[in-house]
């Protein structure tokens, strides 16, 4: 079942002559449970297009709906939640752990005692024990533990979509693979359509099941990320596939 | 020195210790050795906390930021031995002949001063002297490191250019020293793709044409891949495996070289989650490691590996070396292994 829906999406900045068009007439789905990756270089729209999902940037014309409706950055069905790629910057600093994981549910009227009962058990299934993590704050946890909260607090209120903007560039490739397997597991265990924002080819064909290709505000190509990466339809996603690093 | 016309930069039992104001010491380094031949490139790859940033600092002389340092071991550049220089003959020796190239272009240009004068400011006095002179460099190098409007991109600042235009002007600002060392600390991680692509041919072609010797840190195997003589992996400030690059990717003897190369998704070889992955985390640094660093998080580790330093011992090719007691060609069944 198709949960989100991008349909001739465009978005801009600024005003007048000086307007820049960042995403130019974009057309995509996600259905539950799967994972889409977008590809491209630093402008091709990938961060607006990621943003304008979440519910965070007005779009000019198209439309994007969540179970045919508007998105909305507000936990439950319908709702759309983002993890970003500096975890530690995205935590009040001044909260702590477990306090950061229940606010969404604090928010949508949660009682205070249920709402850390299920952050608890919501930091127990992104690997971090509460007893321990629970009382600390931020500054005191490494950024890959960090980037398990910031996935904790995203999901724990069951959004119906996850948009994660470069969630595991910066991160050491040990822990990388860590994020990798708890968005996997995660998102397919709950049915939540993943949108995985990404520059690095590699960890997009590990993690998603379709794959965008963003160039200049359009889709260059889409399709399984079997096909797009193997056999790349167009000299674009051949450039970005040969630049991969690889041995 | 075996050979000092051909060894440019040799390090021996180097450990580093810092002494943070508010703390206990970090045993940072510990018991680094290395050798780079005249034009040579050798990659150091290795995680957060590996050392390898401090490595390449202590090689420079940057003192490190609220710690005092404390340096033991030796650092032969050139025939000098520069831990016996003072901290300002230091600073002169590596800028003389030292370039570096650092992760985040724009932490270190100037955002108020014009990109010219920042890549000349390292240059040679004669050169520095003369206004025609420092222009004349300023547009050679930009030209060299391939900024296709050199005249345009000299008069602006450094927040009018985009991040590869950036990373390219810290290049330029590195060789106008005309350095014998290249020290690049993760040159590309903070650009895309095919940026990063490019910024390592221009340092291949900059190493091959002017012959300059190189040190490539990153935590990312790939960028290594087929362009570095030498890769050494280090984890919790020791070197672990050191060898022919291509050797070290595909048959790698230390079982956290192996472990790392398992976990890292590569476009060439598809694979579904879940990815193999190290378990535990990198040891406090606050003590001397005992044994092998690495043990606690080892599948083959036994007894020895926790009691022990492991030796350097090399495979079938001498060059090849990995500091474990039980490398992997050599590593038991898993299944033979006590939990």
């Amino acid at each position: 079942m198709t949960v989100l829906s991008i349909d001739d999406v465009h978005i801009g900045y600024g005003r007048g002559a000086r307007r820049v068009h960042a995403v130019r007439g974009v057309t995509f789905e996600v259905a539950e449970g799967r994972a889409c990756g977008v590809v491209g270089e630093s402008g091709s729209g990938k961060s607006s297009l990621a943003r304008a999902v979440a519910g965070l940037t007005r779009v000019d014309a198209g439309r994007i709906t969540v179970h045919g409706g508007p998105p909305v950055p507000r936990p439950g069905p319908g709702g759309v939640r983002m993890v970003f790629q500096d975890p530690i910057r995205s935590l009040n600093p001044r909260r702590r752990l477990l306090d950061i994981v229940a606010e969404p549910l604090r928010i949508a009227g949660t009682p205070a005692a249920a709402a850390r009962e299920a952050a608890g058990a919501m930091m127990r299934d992104v690997g971090m024990d509460p007893g321990d993590f629970g009382p600390r704050r931020p500054a005191d946890i490494s950024g890959g533990q960090a980037q398990r909260i910031a996935i904790a607090r995203a999901l724990v209120a069951e959004p119906s979509v996850l948009v994660a903007d470069e969630p595991v560039s910066g991160l050491d490739i040990s822990v990388q693979a860590g994020i990798v397997n708890l968005l996997h597991a995660l998102t397919s265990e709950r049915a939540t359509a993943l949108v995985f924002i990404s520059h690095d080819l590699s960890v997009v064909q590990t993690l998603c099941d379709h794959v965008v290709v963003l160039h200049d505000g359009r889709i260059e190509e889409q399709g399984e990320v079997a096909d797009v990466f193997g056999r790349p339809g167009t000299d674009y996603t051949r450039e970005l596939v040969a630049a991969a690093p690889d041995f | 020195m075996p050979n000092p016309a051909e060894t440019l930069l040799r390090i021996d039992s180097l450990s580093v210790r810092l002494d943070p104001a508010d703390g206990p010491p970090r045993h940072i380094l510990e018991d680094v050795g290395l050798t780079l031949g005249e034009g040579e490139s050798h990659g150091i790859v290795g995680e957060s906390g590996s050392g390898k940033s401090l490595l390449a600092r202590v090689v420079m002389g940057i003192p490190a930021r609220n710690a005092r340092t404390a340096v033991d071991g030796s650092i032969a550049f050139a025939g000098t031995e520069l831990t016996a220089l003072g901290a300002k003959e230091r600073r002169t020796a590596a800028s003389r002949a030292m370039g570096m190239i650092f992760q985040d272009p724009s932490s270190t240009l100037n955002p108020v001063v014009r990109v010219a004068p920042q890549i000349t400011e390292g240059a040679p006095a004669a050169v520095r002297r003369s206004r025609r002179a420092r222009r004349a460099l300023a547009l050679e190098l930009l030209e060299a490191v391939g900024i296709p409007a050199p005249e345009r991109v000299a008069a602006s600042f450094p927040s009018q250019l985009s991040g590869g235009q950036r990373q390219r002007v810290g290049i330029a600002a590195a060789l106008a020293t005309r350095p014998r060392l290249l020290l690049a600390d993760e040159p590309t991680t903070a650009l895309d793709a095919t940026v990063q692509l490019r910024v390592l041919d221009l340092l291949d072609t900059v190493r091959r044409e002017q012959g300059t010797a190189m040190v490539h840190i990153t935590h990312d195997l790939a960028a290594l891949s087929g362009r570095t003589d030498r890769i050494a992996v280090m984890y919790a400030g020791r070197i672990v495996e050191t060898g022919p690059s291509r050797a070290v990717l595909t048959r790698p003897r230390h079982p956290y070289t192996r472990a790392l190369i398992d976990s890292t998704p590569r476009l060439s070889a598809p694979r579904r989650p879940p990815l193999p992955q190290i378990p535990g985390g990198l040891p406090e640094l606050v003590h001397p490691r005992k044994g092998c660093a690495f043990a606690p998080r080892c599948a083959a580790a036994r007894p020895t590996c926790f009691a022990d330093r492991p030796p350097e011992q090399a495979g079938p090719d001498a060059r090849h070396t990995a500091a474990c007691w039980f490398p992997v060609q050599q590593a038991p069944d898993r299944s033979e292994v006590p939990a």
